[in-house]
């Protein structure tokens, strides 16, 4: 019939006119990559036994200051799991509501506060991931930075013994090691 | 027939345009970033927020976009009233289940000159090109976003988007997940109640089914403020949809929505003999249905391909007339980058109505069944002239029905983008209405006058009505010149000309139906014209982390003036029933102890033609979620400023709306 003949002209004539080019890498916002990030650490880092309350317990993203994510760290992880453990987000707009947590994101607003904040979570088993030049040299454990357009992995492994966190060779590979500077 | 079959031999594309334009951005990539394996998440290339944050700066149009949150944490509980944010539109509610939303202008309870999408699929009616809004409706929870471009649009969207396009868009199956049920009930959203459910079907492949219920409390009575309106109803709806893919390039979508509702109203009816006039309660049954089916196949960033098909099914009993419309709908697009810097769409549709219409004597269609189909095609290139920096999109749309033949609708639109933060645009289009039922075979008796013999006072159409047509000139900027504040300015200047009048005609004698009338007849033709300009502000500012304030700003001048020969004294009054002025206000506040607390106010100039005063009104939110997300409890206000106010209609044939509080709790598992 007519209509299938237009539609399978139409449906030539594109072909014909999508040339096959060469797949170039996918382009994605700066924080939905950063989010991607999060559950990949959350896959690649061990956390000791006594760092959760049941096997199932969630694993705890915590975000202190102002949040870069806006909702999409929820819409990222929503429904996805890791060993069986979702994901829930809790924000920290101040420093000294700060709350233990699996993973702690420290955005590079909190430059000033970084110090400060290490300090407080030192006795925790906690994964802080930064986005600052210097991050890991100051003690935080994995840094996310993006150059030219490209992101870049630190990771300091003397931070993840301290909070007797073990990283996946697989992380370790892919990252830049960096160790804490005086 | 042959011109069935070559109608048939086309497809339709207006429908899909919006989705073109969402093609253009970075992919919603939120849903699918976790499947990236750490490995390759290395090497993706990664925009900066400042570049995200543009993929709507970009669109050269005056664009406004409502988002999830915002729909949220505003309270809203019916698609109207979201759309009250939206700089450039007119949107009033006239009684508790029934609006008259616009777009620059021309609003009233059958605004004919925007085109209304859910998903793709048009929902403005073949009989008046007007939109029921109390049927327009979904889980709002499931509601992505909805895009308003004002103006005539991109050259994509077919006719009807005279003024402007509202794409209502709900979030793929994959993205609601899990389980979420509502319940909350209040002095005018009276109960209702909702449930969703989400589940994956398999790899890459998920659907949601959702069930919703709401009744609303009658508003009051617009001459009489100590009694009811008797205009509150009920309505029920499910519907489901599906996502899936297939292989790494083609993805499908089947979804569909069922409801059923009874709305009360007052009703007039006109009749011959004495008393001529009664006014009467009257329950209006609706009840509808929808199936659409969309396949989407990716050949690489620049190009795609979709084909979308729907079946859409209204039943509408309501004392003037019962009208029953089927709608088949198919749709083909296809985008593709030709040579260097050239990326274009194109696309070809056809659309079907089916419309059967059991009349009395106010409200009369002949014939009572109709079949009228569209052939629509468009075509457009966005060529890039100077990279990152100047755009210039030239296209048409082309579009053969059965009233006025071929149409032609051609725009010109330049971008300029002089940084990553500012962008300037210009644009000049063309955009016709075509007619609509009720312009080529309807008869309004609006008045019997007694008498021997009695004398009706009757609107009619006869042959030859004419397309409306616009020439719209615009103009925009849009600028974010720090990162918490981002501001967006629309002029327009639209020229209209065969807009519908209503003309007195020589009067004649009737003898059916008995008893012999005399006939003071006025024509539906197209002898108005029309100068509308206006300005549209919108702006956003987060002064801190946690709060966003957002006002914007509509101003609108409208001007109509009949064409030489036209003894039309009616419609001028469009001048004085549309609003000059209006400002929209929002703050979105995060408390602590996971308290969230909204507020929006707005200011609407006062209707001078029904009377209607100026006002200014508020809503307030708030609502506590437990840390963990799974329960969120709400208690909202509306319209908290007046104990009940009028927005639309003259006083007989609008209802006061009433300061309302409901509170509602959500559970997600």
């Amino acid at each position: 019939m007519t209509l299938l003949r237009v539609l399978s002209l139409a449906l030539a004539l594109a072909a014909a006119a999508s040339p096959a080019r060469s797949q170039e890498a996918q382009a994605l916002p700066e924080y939905v990559v950063k989010a991607g990030f999060l559950f990949n650490f959350a896959k690649y880092v061990e956390w000791p036994a006594d760092a959760f309350e049941k096997a199932d317990s969630p694993i705890t993203i915590g975000i202190v200051g102002a949040d870069p994510f806006g909702d999409g760290l929820e819409k990222t992880l929503k429904n996805k799991t890791v060993r069986n453990r979702t994901f829930v987000v809790l924000r920290f707009p101040e420093r000294a509501d700060l709350q233990r947590c699996h993973i702690l994101f420290i955005p590079r607003t909190e430059r000033e506060n970084l110090p400060a904040i290490l300090k407080q979570i030192e006795a925790w088993p906690t994964l802080t991931v930064g986005e600052d030049e210097g991050f890991s040299r100051a003690g935080g454990t994995t840094n996310i930075l993006i150059e030219k357009e490209k992101p870049r992995l630190e990771v300091n492994p003397d931070a993840a013994e301290k909070a007797r966190l073990t990283i996946d060779p697989k992380l370790l590979k892919v990252a830049a090691i960096v160790r804490s500077g005086k | 027939m042959a011109s069935r079959i070559l109608c048939l031999a086309l497809l339709l594309a207006s429908a899909s345009a919006l989705r073109a334009q969402d093609e253009k951005r970075p992919q919603d990539p939120a849903q699918d970033v976790t499947d990236i394996d750490l490995d390759d998440l290395m090497k993706v290339h990664v925009t900066t927020a400042g570049r995200k944050a543009q993929s709507l700066s970009d669109v050269p149009s005056a664009i406004y976009v409502v988002r999830d949150e915002e729909i949220k944490r505003t309270g809203v509980t019916s698609i109207p009233e979201a759309l009250r944010s939206v700089p450039g539109l007119q949107v009033a509610r006239i009684q508790a289940n029934s609006w008259a939303v616009s777009s620059r202008g021309f609003n009233g309870t059958a605004a004919n000159k925007l085109l209304v999408l859910i998903d793709g699929r048009s929902v403005y009616s073949p009989l008046h090109s007007g939109v029921f809004w109390e049927v327009q409706d979904t889980l709002l929870e499931d509601i992505d976003r909805i895009e308003v471009i004002r103006g005539p649009g991109a050259s994509l969207y077919g006719a009807n988007a005279i003024n402007g396009i509202i794409n209502i868009i709900t979030k793929k199956s994959g993205e609601t997940q899990g389980a979420v049920a509502t319940a909350g009930g209040g002095t005018e959203e009276r109960v209702f109640g909702s449930a969703r459910v989400g589940a994956k079907l398999g790899e890459d492949a998920y659907v949601r089914v959702y069930a919703k219920y709401c009744q609303r409390d009658d508003a009051l009575n617009g001459l009489d403020r100590d009694n009811d309106a008797r205009d509150g109803g009920w309505m029920a709806r499910t519907g489901f949809r599906s996502d899936w893919k297939g292989g790494d390039k083609d993805r499908f979508t089947l979804m569909g929505d069922f409801y059923d509702g009874q709305v009360k109203a007052i009703a007039t009816e006109t009749s011959l003999t004495a008393p001529f006039a009664t006014s009467f309660n009257d329950r209006t049954t609706l009840r509808g249905g929808n199936l659409l089916f969309r396949w989407e196949r990716e050949f690489d960033a620049t190009s795609n391909v979709s084909v979308q098909a729907y079946y859409d099914f209204t039943f509408r009993d309501t004392e003037p007339f019962t009208d029953r419309l089927h709608t088949g709908d198919l749709d083909f697009q296809h985008r593709f980058a030709l040579c260097q810097g050239n990326d274009v769409i194109w696309g070809l549709g056809y659309r079907i109505y089916r419309t059967d219409l059991n009349t009395g004597f106010l409200i009369q269609v002949d014939p009572s069944h109709h079949v009228d189909d569209i052939v629509s095609a468009f075509v457009q290139d966005e060529i890039t002239l100077v990279k990152d920096h100047l755009r210039l999109t030239v296209g048409s749309k082309f579009e053969v029905n059965d009233y006025t033949g071929f149409e032609i609708e051609p725009s010109l639109r330049l971008a300029w983008n002089p940084d990553e933060q500012q962008l300037v645009w210009l644009s000049a289009a063309r955009a016709v209405r075509t007619p609509s039922i009720i312009d080529v075979d309807f008869r309004f008796n609006a008045a019997v006058f007694p008498g021997t013999p009695p004398t009706v006072l009757a609107i009619l159409t006869e042959n030859g009505f004419k397309a409306e047509d616009v020439w719209a000139f615009e103009a925009g900027y849009r600028v974010r010149p720090a990162e918490p504040l981002w501001l967006d300015l629309a002029l327009f200047y639209n020229r209209y000309d065969h807009l519908r009048s209503i003309e007195p005609g020589i009067p004649f004698s009737e003898s059916a139906p008995p008893p012999t009338h005399d006939v003071q007849p006025f024509f539906f033709r197209n002898e108005m014209r029309a100068e509308t300009s206006g300005a549209e502000l919108a702006s956003s500012f987060q002064p801190m982390a946690g709060w966003l304030l957002q006002a914007n700003y509509t101003y609108l001048r409208m001007h109509l003036n009949p064409r030489q020969g036209s003894n039309d004294t009616t419609s001028e009054a469009a001048e004085r029933q549309n609003p000059r002025h209006q400002v929209w206000v929002r703050s979105a506040l995060d408390l602590p102890w996971n308290l969230t607390l909204d507020a929006t106010g707005r200011f609407v100039s006062g209707l001078s033609d029904y009377q209607v005063k100026r006002y200014v009104e508020a809503d307030v939110r708030l609502a506590w979620r437990d840390p963990s997300r799974r329960w969120e409890a709400a208690v909202v206000g509306q319209n908290l400023v007046h104990k009940s106010h009028p927005e639309f209609n003259a006083a007989g044939a609008r209802s006061e709306i009433q300061r309302g509080v409901y509170a509602s709790l959500t559970c997600r598992f």
